[in-house]
């Protein structure tokens, strides 16, 4: 048995034939089997956090509270947006150009910072709100374990969102090294 | 950009079997398959723009091809085992759909930096070709090719 014969049944494979047509269609983001979901995802937090910018002076007292709470949390919001638009950027366009091992290598820098960016705006972000929203409160007991609580839920979602970042970098360190 | 649309259909639909192939090696299932297949459909229309027509279409779409397919992370599922026997490659009677699918779960398999190195060489790609593909030396192409033949091998003579 040669290894080569299998040479003929790879060349005779992938015989089905999609018409011109329902290629097209396969350019367009709104077919798209993950950009769509991803991009409906997208324009929902998008609407919902500006939503909250327009609403959060009047809805949550933001007028009661001093400038530069206010200001930290606008950045904030807007630096999650950011994040989440570089984040929907990196997927509608991973590294596919170069060879292969230079692709590998891209994708796991590109993924190294959008982690760090990432994990970053969602921390200024969560401190944002509950800097605003704990500030000039009179604490109770059960307001501070409910606080605490928070914190902890909180710094826990970080660290398996970071895990869960790291993993998928390491694929790509992985895979790269593999070649 | 209508022109261009249409050129890139016609290169696309003259060379798809490239896209079936290299979707059917990197995805289990036939879903899986089909959301492979549309999103290297994708992103070849976004790299056409690009393509300087320095290397041989196929080539660029065999590049952005198995640059996809490696560049969407999935979380690691149970590796493909290979429980039923080879088909019998000199029996004529063995339908070519049976050993179609024997050779791709044979190739699944196989790691996914391996299956790329072998599925240029199946397509006919010279070692230096490969090389300059995946950026790895001519030599380094050569030990590691060998080695994929072997697992290919023992997969093949498990029956006999």
């Amino acid at each position: 048995m040669n290894i080569d014969d299998l040479k003929s049944d790879w060349h005779r494979a992938g015989n089905e034939s999609l018409s011109e047509k329902e290629l097209a269609m396969m350019t367009r983001v709104r077919n798209h089997p993950t950009l769509r979901k991803l991009r409906i995802k997208f324009i929902t937090e998008i609407v919902a956090l500006i939503a909250l910018l327009l609403l959060y002076y009047d809805g949550f007292d933001g007028a009661q509270k001093p400038l530069p709470i206010n200001i930290i949390l606008i950045m904030s919001i807007l630096l999650y947006i950011i994040n989440n638009a570089l984040g929907y950027f990196q997927i509608q366009n991973p590294s596919v150009n170069g060879n292969i091992r230079v692709a590998l290598a891209k994708q796991a820098r590109s993924l190294q910072r959008l982690a760090v960016l990432s994990l970053t705006s969602s921390v200024v972000y969560a401190t944002a709100l509950m800097i605003f929203f704990t500030y000039q409160m009179v604490f109770t007991q059960r307001k501070y374990i409910i606080l605490s609580a928070l914190i902890v839920s909180s710094i826990l979602l970080f660290y398996y969102s970071w895990i869960s970042w790291q993993r998928k970098i390491a694929h790509f360190r992985r895979l790269e090294a593999d070649f | 950009m209508i022109f261009m649309e249409k050129i890139f259909l016609e290169t696309i639909g003259a060379h798809q079997r490239i896209i079936f192939k290299v979707s059917r090696m990197y995805r289990n299932t036939p879903e899986d398959q089909q959301d492979l297949f549309q999103e290297i459909v994708y992103q070849l229309w976004r790299a056409f723009p690009g393509f300087r027509h320095e290397s041989k279409v196929t080539t660029w779409m065999y590049r952005i091809a198995l640059n996809t397919a490696m560049a969407s992370y999935r979380k690691q599922k149970p590796p493909v085992s290979l429980s039923e026997h080879p088909p019998d490659l000199a029996d004529a009677s063995e339908s070519t759909s049976e050993r179609e699918e024997w050779l791709f779960r044979a190739l699944r398999t196989l790691g996914e930096s391996e299956r790329a190195l072998i599925s240029l060489y199946l397509e006919d790609y010279s070692y230096a070709e490969i090389a300059s593909l995946t950026g790895i030396s001519e030599n380094y192409v050569g030990v590691k090719l060998s080695r994929i033949k072997e697992k290919l091998k023992t997969l093949l003579t498990s029956k006999n």
